[in-house]
């Protein structure tokens, strides 16, 4: 029983000085409600639309309007900027992201058969921007060269005019020839008009053969279109000629002699279906398609869709419950120490266990109600949503509490001095912020610096917490397991410590 | 330098057989190679008010630490109720009430909670607790400043408290590390008062202090200098010990040569200085037999004497004596 009454006395004590320090609540429970509503509502999903100037001559401007209006989709378009070193300068101030340098006459290298360069100067020192601003340009680069052929494809199409039309004057032709048996001079008239009726059928496919081949060239995923363009014009190649030695063949011709049989009249028309055939599935397909032939089908398995609030939002707390246990606990025996309570209790008849013991309580309700409450606030304000169960997530919490607490124990047992366990808890915060995986994925992290991930409590606790929040399930069962086994292993040790601290000197 | 034995007087009806409460033999103490305690012997029975005095840095407050546990003798023998502090039980500790030296509790409790606080660390149950606290803190005047913060009082109010906190699980020896230190002296006497009051209901106190005064009011007092006991006893003792000359104010109808000179016989005395007409200043060995004598000398002279007063030396002089007498310590590394 005189335990019992020993361990409570830092219970009444710390709900004491709780209490009577409205200021200390504020700044233990209401600042990091603040924090996380901050973080929650104040930072903005994905990357930015850079600031972007295009430098380029005045005399290509009109030139250049089509690719602008595509530029504009993607990025935070500027305006001009005729001088590129004045666009430089900009950039060096940080007054623009991005300047793009376009050649004066971006014609002149397709005609030569090579890309138009499109030279983006950028002047980001920021790592992780720098490498998101060179994706992001690449990806833009991308997506304008898919427009490009897209448009070129649409303009191939659109001067090929429809296939089946002119195959269909030229079956009318061969019909008549059909008809005109044992007529000679009809026959030589309705071979004429449908070599005629071949001439632009002709052009378009060669036009339509030589924009696929160059289309294919940047587009490698398009050379079986290519090849079926390739197989058109030659099948009209192909019917010309026939077409051509039959004229040749009238021409010379008198009397019966000379004239087409039913089974070359039957060849041109099987001849003239093998061209509908080939080009009906080439030149019905829509531009967009030829452009980009595979397009992307995210399919979520996830029971909830994930907000960026809500992925990061059960990290926060975690890092934040973490921090707070840990600086309490940290700060605890310095402050004993500095008001020389610690005399007092090296004096009573109190054990180590019992001081170590009544603080973890204590603490650990202060701790528990600052993350019930952030909880809270992160499912009632932020719509963070809960797929998991309650009692899971209340023992991942208590875990993270136990474990942190053990950590700021033996902090503050090793330190000498407040500044010292105060540094500690900070390193021990900016060390969780990078390598508990709330900034980088842990898998990111190589050893041996991955090691370090593996020393937070809160990595284990950030984990569960995303789980059993967003999927629903605990797909880490063994990071509780860490938790408790820490916690245990802490709390020896912090009881170990105290005994050595309240031994005589 | 061989240690200096203080065989305490019992001032109460304790069997001198009983076992001392603090029992040092031959201690030392050594921080990081400079020895600060030095073949420290002393002895406090039960009952006894015991007065460790010197100057600051003496001393005095590592023999607390010592008694009390918080600091292992480097070497010698330091045994409390019978026990040596580093092998201290709970019911040893629950036997000793430590008031430190400076104020060693929560500034931002009130005074309540802090007394509430110490008493749960001494296992005192919760009714028990309310009790007690109540009881201690009206004894030493703070019931009514009970609620206000420990550091929006005085210290006085804190030393109070301290020295309440010390007390509410009824100590059977109370150790007090300077207890008057930075007082008025109104609140000196009060302190005193409060020690009186707990040595009355059975307390054994160890008590040390700068204000060399203040150990006339011990049953036993032991004279530290750096790191060495170099007197002890109860008061009057050491004021043997000291033979310091005492002197006596006379005042008489009227005095002349032969009166002085009859005087200048009386055994004891040192020096015979007319003042004026009417007034005689003797210095003797001891002021109380040196009045009875005069008077009786001057009135078989035919003087009508008004008025005969002893003036003992200070107990500062005392111990100023004390320590001139002493051998001076050896040097370190000596």
């Amino acid at each position: 029983m005189r335990s019992v009454i020993r361990t409570s006395a830092f219970m009444e004590q710390w709900l004491s000085e709780v209490v009577r320090q409205p200021g200390l609540i504020l700044t233990l429970v209401v600042a990091p409600f603040i924090l996380l509503v901050a973080f929650g509502t104040g930072v903005e999903l994905g990357g930015p639309r850079p600031r972007t100037v295009v430098a380029e001559s005045a005399d290509a401007r009109d030139s250049l309007e089509p690719l602008i209006a595509d530029l504009e989709q993607y990025v935070d378009f500027r305006g001009f900027e005729d001088s590129l070193l004045l666009a430089r300068r900009s950039l060096e101030r940080g007054d623009i992201d991005a300047v793009i340098v376009v050649p004066d006459d971006p014609a002149q290298f397709l005609e030569r058969g090579v890309q138009v360069p499109l030279q983006v100067l950028i002047g980001e020192v920021d790592p992780v921007r720098r490498s998101y601003a060179r994706a992001y340009l690449r990806d833009q680069v991308a997506a304008l060269n898919q427009r490009t052929i897209e448009d070129v494809v649409s303009d191939a199409q659109g001067s090929v005019g429809n296939i089946s039309d002119m195959t269909a004057e030229a079956r009318q032709y061969v019909d008549l020839l059909a008809g005109a048996r044992g007529e000679l001079e009809e026959a030589r008239t309705q071979v004429s008009e449908l070599r005629t009726s071949l001439e632009p059928l002709s052009r378009a496919v060669e036009s339509a053969d030589s924009t696929a081949e160059r289309v294919a060239f940047f587009v490698p995923g398009l050379s079986a279109a290519a090849g079926q363009v390739d197989r058109l014009r030659v099948a009209v190649t192909d019917l010309e000629s026939t077409v051509e030695r039959l004229d040749t063949r009238l021409s010379a011709a008198s009397g019966g002699q000379g004239l087409p049989s039913e089974q070359e009249v039957d060849d041109i028309r099987a001849a003239l279906d093998e061209i509908d055939a080939i080009a009906g599935p080439v030149f019905s397909v829509s531009p967009g398609v030829i452009s980009a032939p595979f397009v992307l089908e995210l399919q979520d398995v996830t029971p909830v869709e994930p907000t960026f609030t809500s992925f990061y939002s059960p990290g926060v707390v975690a890092l934040l419950v973490q921090h707070l246990a840990i600086t309490l606990a940290a700060l605890t025996l310095s402050r004993v120490r500095v008001l020389r309570v610690v005399d007092m209790l090296r004096v009573a008849p109190i054990r180590a266990s019992e001081v170590v013991l009544g603080n973890y309580i204590g603490y650990g309700l202060l701790c528990g109600v600052a993350a019930a409450g952030l909880i809270a606030m992160m499912v009632g304000f932020l719509d963070v949503p809960m797929s998991g169960s309650w009692l899971v997530l209340a023992g991942t919490v208590a875990l993270l509490i136990l474990c942190s607490l053990g950590v700021g124990f033996v902090v503050s047992l090793l330190s000498s001095s407040t500044q010292q366990a105060t540094q500690v808890a900070m390193l021990i915060l900016l060390g969780s912020i990078f390598f508990s995986g709330f900034v980088f994925s842990i898998d990111r992290v190589s050893w041996p610096a991955r090691a370090l991930t593996y020393t937070f409590p809160g990595t284990y606790a950030l984990r569960s917490l995303q789980d059993e929040m967003l999927r629903g399930l605990l797909r880490s069962p063994e990071d509780l397991v860490f938790l408790g086994v820490g916690s245990v292993a802490l709390f020896a040790l912090a009881v170990w410590l105290m005994r050595r601290e309240l031994r005589p000197r | 330098m061989s240690p200096t034995s203080v065989q305490s007087v019992q001032s109460t009806a304790d069997s001198p057989l009983a076992v001392p409460h603090v029992l040092a033999r031959a201690l030392g103490q050594e921080f990081a190679g400079t020895r600060v305690l030095d073949g420290i012997a002393v002895s406090v029975h039960p009952g006894e008010l015991f007065g460790l005095v010197g100057p600051s840095g003496c001393g005095k407050t590592t023999l607390v630490r010592m008694i009390v546990g918080l600091l292992r003798p480097t070497n010698g023998q330091m045994l409390v109720n019978g026990v040596a502090p580093e092998a201290f039980s709970a019911a040893d500790r629950r036997a000793i009430g430590y008031l430190p030296q400076s104020f060693s509790l929560f500034p931002t409790l009130s005074l309540q909670q802090n007394a509430r606080f110490v008493a749960a660390t001494y296992g005192i149950g919760w009714w028990a607790r309310r009790r007690r606290i109540r009881e201690v803190l009206r004894v030493l005047d703070l019931w009514d400043v009970r609620r206000r913060r420990a550091d929006q009082v005085s210290g006085g109010m804190q030393r109070r408290l301290g020295l309440a906190c010390a007390l509410l699980h009824e100590p059977r020896l109370l150790v007090v590390d300077e207890p008057t230190a930075g007082l008025d002296p109104d609140l000196r006497v009060r302190i005193w008062d409060y020690l009186r009051e707990a040595q009355q209901r059975g307390t054994t106190i160890f008590l040390t202090t700068q204000y060399i005064e203040e150990a006339e009011r011990c049953d036993n007092v032991a004279v530290m200098r750096e790191g060495h006991v170099v007197a002890s006893g109860s008061p009057s003792a050491l004021r043997e010990r000291a033979a310091i000359p005492e002197g006596v104010d006379i005042e008489v109808d009227r005095v002349d040569a032969a009166d002085i000179a009859a005087l200048w016989q009386l055994p004891g005395i040192h020096h015979v200085r007319q003042v004026d007409a009417r007034h005689v200043r003797l210095v003797a060995d001891h002021a109380e037999h040196a009045v009875a004598e005069a008077t009786t000398v001057l009135t078989e002279r035919g003087r009508e004497v008004s008025s005969a007063e002893p003036h003992r030396p200070s107990f500062e002089d005392v111990f100023r004596s004390l320590v001139s007498q002493a051998p001076t310590p050896p040097s370190e590394g000596a």
